[in-house]
């Protein structure tokens, strides 16, 4: 069996040759064989690659040299002296005369190696019945997936989450080649075959890509996917987040399947926002005349729990610390808020919960995103605010809404600490602070201090050598706070976010960042006293709205 | 002097964003000034030919950032002669972003770059030439000419910015495949630049210079190689910027009369040095100019200096001046840069052997895949050949990404160890 990677693989023609070739679809559980051999700073798909090469014991691959990365995957494999066959096809960034010319030379190479490898000679009638892929339609509604590699835990990932059918058009997926004449041999076959290769829907290697940014009429929405580490696709991101007509999620994996849980609630989030979500449950009522809703927001620092009744009003609200499990600190939460509203659990008509913990929460009888909340919950503390920033424990989030309080697009972080809440957690308990201390010293300080690391671990030893020199508090805070603000202002950049800003969630108390928020974005945020509980009234509402419809 | 340009730095960064015209006005006149200091009071620890690259390498940067709309901005790796031969200056990423850097105003850009959509993970180099680009500092250039090596960035930034300018955009693709049909194929793409260059400038290229060029290119190869010879017994005080200074030289530079004079200086320089001494190291990839322990450790020291930086020789093939595009073609694909890894590692050790080095330094900038993805291998193999191997991450553009206590410990305990090879 003979493994590939690239769409730009000549697999029929190594078929030609019997070499039964597979796509790899690497799900590694961790890079330690493939960091131990390059570096960490490959991206998670190169870094897989190997890691699966070693595991499943591979022994004959082609790789296309399309990135810098799968060039190296390369050489490393050549040097670990383990493969039987390896080979890395010249592929040019053209696809004019000159370089097919060029390509073919480089087809015929391959295939005089890999016949003299196998010991076998070229079928055309092998090659042939290898084309088998079938393109999709692209008229049918559908989700389209582009961006660097997703592979089949992808599709499958973002297939369970849509009711819609989902095209993979990431830079290896849509391979699909056409031989309308049968050649009679294998220069024939090269003569044909090379031009084709070379001229499918280019990936954002070549030169000349502008055949990838038409949008077929069946696209529904765009998920956009990154890697760390993959220069490729942050660029055609770029050109085409501000363009695109469609609405479009960009989401940032690592190939490996620890990303699921970050990944679910931007995917379920999105669905909702293109209303193709898979569960819409359908709510019995449980009382008539009084109703009310409870919203519970499960985050991963704290628990926050609001109780509202049939005309919108909050009449019970609570935060608690998360602790140790989910339902634990939303039972808490729920309580207290019950008992400030004067009601018991029984005199809810339904609980939507929301958060990380949402799924996990037993009692809940909904759940939907914190996204979606938090824009129906902005938009309930200030009917105004059209662009949202959360800071959250794990999350940050820039979301824009329209004058319903409805999601019209958002972003979030990637899987990285910096710019969170549990970045400024780490920093205040490196300065032996409470986050509250921090917020006010942030005010009081003298001279700009720059806190270069984005790195959360490294810029605590940044923050611990800088009490060493002596530099006083409040001009560290006022940095990690502009550090913070530069990372959430570059969010809502993204995002195209427009006045007025509304900041939610925890850290909005926090008096410091939110200095350095307004004076990068040359604008005031709109701070409501209940901005901590903002993504449980979004849910409580929800939950209210769902109700009296 | 650090403390100045940083306050300097913090100050043309609150300009950038609100007046790019200032900024760009600010930073010139930094350079000016500098370069008013480099000519009249330079550092006198420097041998001559140094103290002149360095006003060799501002006055270009001057120039072209002076007037960008009539430079012509190119990737780090394209031959320059034709550019030369019509004395066309350019605008490099590696080039401009190190004075970025220099005046500590990288960071706004970077930030305007990351705004835009590029990855915290691109290089810094890249990044900042294309925040600078999008902050509207850096002026729209009159073309691009890119090529397609030695990584993905060169690829990337170009065409991206072709397009945000909306200014021609000329591309080489080079094979990495060293065979002559390769040569010919680039010689060709380099006759149609020579073409699309006429026709945006509206002038006319003098093949007889373009040949004068080629020949000064030939010329101070020749020169370079001696010194390499020289460099095997000798110690000349120098620095870590003058390597990195050395990069315009033997790229964008190359075939100019000032790279000529200076690799003549240069030679000159080393016949008078005194004996080689201290610990010798080769350094791959570019420099980190800036940061402190590296300036602190190898400048103008007798314990242990850098002889030869890689991307300062990957270049020196045969060249022909009555061939020249045949020549400058050869450059780009017998790069040791191109193609697979073991030709930069078997270039590097060749080197190392040659000039007797006690070891080598192996720089992950943050970013280049190229580099990092080989670095298990390099170390491996030069080890091999002799050369203990120090794998060292950093950036070199961009502050955020290289902790100085890291870079200082590691640093110190590897010449410590080769104090003790030594012995």
């Amino acid at each position: 069996m003979t493994y590939y990677v690239c769409k730009y693989s000549p697999i029929e023609l190594l078929d030609g040759f019997e070499a039964d070739c597979v796509r790899l679809e690497p799900l590694p559980d961790n890079f330690d064989t493939a960091e131990s051999l390059g570096h960490p700073n490959m991206c998670g798909y190169g870094k897989a690659v190997i890691e699966e090469v070693f595991a499943r014991d591979i022994k004959e691959m082609i790789l296309v040299d399309c990135c810098d990365v799968i060039r190296r995957v390369y050489d490393i494999l050549v040097e670990s002296g383990r493969m039987d066959f390896i080979y890395l096809l010249e592929l040019p960034h053209k696809s004019g005369e000159a370089e097919t010319r060029l390509f073919k030379k480089q087809l015929k190479k391959l295939a005089e190696a890999y016949g003299a490898f196998s010991g076998r000679n070229f079928s055309v009638e092998k090659a042939m019945a290898s084309f088998t892929e079938t393109k999709k339609n692209p008229n049918e509604k559908h989700i389209r997936i582009l961006g660097a590699h997703g592979g089949k835990f992808l599709y499958k990932t973002v297939s369970e989450k849509f009711s819609l059918p989902v095209h993979d058009d990431t830079c290896t997926g849509n391979r699909s080649l056409e031989m309308t004449k049968t050649p009679k041999d294998l220069d024939e076959f090269i003569d044909i075959y090379a031009p084709l290769l070379l001229r499918q829907t280019p990936c954002m290697r070549m030169l000349d890509n502008s055949a990838r940014r038409s949008v077929s009429k069946g696209t529904a929405g765009v998920i956009y996917h990154t890697m760390k580490f993959c220069d490729y696709y942050s660029f055609e991101y770029m050109n085409i987040k501000n363009k695109l007509d469609v609405p479009l999620l960009k989401i940032e994996t690592d190939c490996t399947s620890q990303s699921e849980g970050q990944l679910s609630t931007r995917l379920e989030a999105f669905a909702e926002t293109l209303d193709a979500g898979m569960n819409r449950r359908k709510i019995e009522m449980k009382t008539d005349g009084k109703i009310y809703t409870a919203g519970i927001d499960s985050g991963s620092t704290s628990t926050d729990a609001v109780i509202m009744d049939k005309d919108k009003n909050i009449i019970g609200k609570a935060i608690v610390a998360t602790g140790a499990g989910a339902t634990n600190g939303a039972k808490k939460a729920l309580s207290l808020a019950l008992e400030e509203a004067g009601l018991a659990e029984s005199d809810l008509t339904l609980i939507v919960t929301t958060g990380y913990g949402r799924e996990n929460i037993s009692f809940g009888e909904s759940s939907v995103t914190e996204i979606t909340c938090h824009a129906k919950g902005a938009h309930y503390l200030n009917p105004r605010a059209r662009t949202v920033i959360d800071i959250g424990g794990q999350d940050s989030k820039a979301i824009r809404i329209d004058e319903n309080g409805s999601v019209i697009s958002f972003v979030m972080n990637d899987k990285c600490a910096a710019g969170t809440g549990r970045f400024l957690d780490m920093m205040a308990r490196t300065m032996e602070l409470s986050l509250d201390e921090m917020g006010e010293m942030g005010l009081h300080w003298k001279n700009d201090v720059t806190i270069s690391n984005m790195c959360t671990v490294f810029a605590e030893s940044e923050v611990v050598s800088l009490v060493a020199q002596d530099t006083p508090p409040s001009d560290i805070i006022h940095g990690l706070n502009n550090s913070v603000a530069g990372k959430t202002v570059s969010l809502v950049k993204r995002l195209g976010g427009e006045s007025e800003y509304i900041m939610t969630g925890g850290v909005a108390k926090n008096k410091g960042i939110v200095a350095a928020l307004e004076e990068k974005l040359g604008s005031k945020l709109f701070i409501s006293e209940d901005a901590q509980l903002c993504g449980a009234i979004g849910a409580a509402l929800i939950g209210m709205e769902s109700l009296t419809e | 002097m650090a403390d100045i340009v940083e306050k300097f730095g913090q100050i043309v960064n609150k300009e950038i964003p609100k007046n790019p015209d200032t900024a760009r006005k600010e930073l010139l006149f930094a350079y000016k000034a500098f370069n008013v200091k480099l000519k009249h009071a330079p550092d006198k620890r420097l041998p001559k030919s140094r103290q002149y690259m360095s006003t060799v390498c501002m006055n270009e940067h001057i120039k072209s950032f002076s007037n960008v709309g009539d430079s012509a901005m190119v990737s780090i790796f394209l031959p320059c002669e034709v550019l030369r031969a019509m004395d066309i200056s350019t605008v490099f990423a590696e080039g401009f972003s190190a004075y970025i850097t220099g005046a500590y105003a990288e960071r706004p850009m970077i930030e305007a770059a990351e705004a835009a959509g590029i990855a915290e993970t691109y290089c810094s180099y890249h990044k900042i030439l294309m925040g600078a680009a999008f902050s509207k500092v850096l002026p729209k250039p009159k073309f691009i000419i890119n090529t397609s090596i030695v990584c993905d960035a060169n690829n990337l930034t170009f065409r991206a910015l072709a397009d945000y300018y909306d200014v021609p955009q000329f591309y080489i693709d080079v094979p990495t495949d060293t065979e002559e049909d390769s040569v010919k194929y680039v010689t060709d793409q380099l006759r149609e630049m020579t073409k699309f260059i006429e026709k945006n400038t509206g002038r006319k290229l003098d093949e007889d210079k373009l040949k004068a060029c080629v020949a000064r290119t030939r010329d101070s190869i020749a020169n370079f190689k001696k010194c390499m010879e020289l460099k095997k017994d000798k110690y000349l005080p120098g620095d870590i910027t003058s390597e990195m200074y050395e990069v315009f030289l033997t790229h964008t530079l190359f075939g100019t009369e000032e790279t000529l004079k200076y690799s003549e200086m240069l030679l000159e320089d080393l016949k008078n040095a005194e004996p080689k001494k201290g610990i010798r190291l080769l350094w791959m990839h570019t420099i980190p100019y800036f940061q402190a322990p590296l300036r602190e450790r190898l400048n103008f020291s007798e314990k242990c200096q850098i002889i030869t930086c890689d991307t300062n020789f990957e270049n020196f093939v045969d060249i022909d001046p009555e061939k020249p595009y045949e020549s400058m073609a050869r450059k780009m694909v017998l790069s040791s840069y191109n193609g697979p890894s073991e030709n930069r590692i078997n270039k590097a050790a060749e080197v190392a052997k040659y000039l007797d080095v006690d070891g080598v330094i192996y720089f992950c900038h943050w970013g280049c895949k190229q580099t990092m993805g080989a670095a298990v291998n390099a170390k491996k193999k030069l080890e091999e050949a002799g050369f203990p191997t120090l794998v060292l991450n950093g950036d070199g553009g961009d502050r955020r990404n290289t902790s100085d206590g890291q870079v200082l410990t590691r640093l110190d305990a590897f010449i410590e160890m080769l104090e003790d090879m030594k012995k």
